[in-house]
């Protein structure tokens, strides 16, 4: 019978057969009943992390389930996620990796709302994309990255479905609009007249207006903090929760 | 509302699958599975106010759960 030693997280696995020193079967037994306690399960963690990663991909499913050919967040499961990572005392930053083309719009600023709001370091790395609502979800974090290669795509909100040509539809879109605007420019340094010139730029997308912002272009408008890729992120999340300590650099 | 950069037409492509969902319990915790024709069980979400199992890897939405 063998045990996956690598696995992070408690699970009805296996009872692992072993030939331990008397000492290392008094801490196991230590592990254990802290386990218990913690977790209401016997299987100790071998490997935890302080460092925690959340993926954000594909479509951010909000209110309407997508058809299967979408890949998708599901924001019900990653905001309770988000409450864990809080509440959890052994986990001390959080990295969050994009690769995302938008999606619901509520469901992806309420993601970035919690994640703006929590109390721990948190790093967003954005690669390959991130795009529309995804660009709230980057810029919610203290310290956003982006790949040199990664793409942001900055454009209207449209309405999609049966549209009521009346003055109201027009300024209920604006209102939209100005949530995300508003929250874009409030956790990043785009200045809010910048940021609508850029969402209402012509001649640069095929089918649509809007600006797309490739690696350093997103840092040069003051979009994202850091051009970079996961050593970047690494090295970051640990000054962070460093500086959080209270802990010089490079003094443990 | 949609804010996304794909064309409509492609995210809403196959629109007529409506999920038949019903509720289990798995090892103490309340989910929702899909039920497909195949018989096979697909974890839609989980329902549960304990957070810390939204860490487990074993509930991650989209895992096949064993039927019965």
């Amino acid at each position: 019978m063998s045990t996956n030693l690598s696995t992070p997280y408690p699970g009805p696995g296996p009872e692992k057969k072993s030939l331990d020193q008397p000492k290392t079967k008094k801490i196991r037994a230590d592990k254990r009943v802290e386990a218990i306690k913690e977790f209401g399960e016997t299987q100790v963690p071998t490997v935890k992390s302080n460092i925690h990663c959340l993926t954000i991909i594909g479509q951010i499913e909000g209110h309407l389930i997508m058809p299967p050919q979408n890949k998708t967040t599901k924001y019900e499961h990653v905001i309770p996620q988000l409450v864990a990572l809080e509440q959890n005392p052994e986990v001390e930053g959080l990295i969050v990796v994009l690769n995302t083309v938008g999606g619901d719009v509520e469901a992806g600023l309420a993601l970035a709302e919690m994640l703006a709001s929590m109390s721990k370091p948190t790093i967003s790395l954005v690669l390959g994309g991130g795009h529309s609502i995804g660009v709230p979800i980057a810029v919610a974090a203290d310290h956003a990255i982006i790949a040199e290669t990664a793409t942001m795509t900055i454009h209207p909100l449209r309405l999609t479905g049966l549209v009521v040509s009346v003055p109201q539809t027009y300024e209920y879109l604006d209102k939209m609009q100005d949530r995300v605007i508003r929250f874009v420019t409030y956790h990043s340094r785009v200045t809010e007249e910048k940021f609508r010139e850029m969402m209402f730029r012509t001649g640069e997308l095929a089918r649509d207006i809007g600006t797309v912002l490739v690696g350093k272009d997103a840092v040069e408008v003051g979009l994202m903090d850091e051009v970079g890729g996961l050593q970047e992120a690494m090295r970051k999340i640990k000054e962070l929760i460093d500086e959080r300590k209270g802990t010089p650099r490079g003094v443990h | 509302m949609l804010y996304t950069v794909m064309p409509m037409e492609l995210v809403l492509a196959n629109n007529q699958e409506v999920l038949s969902v019903e509720e289990v319990q798995l090892d103490g915790v309340l989910m929702l599975v899909e039920l497909s024709e195949r018989g096979t069980r697909k974890i839609v979400r989980l329902v549960s106010t304990d957070p810390q199992v939204y860490l487990d890897p074993r509930f991650t939405p989209g895992t096949l759960v064993p039927s019965g």
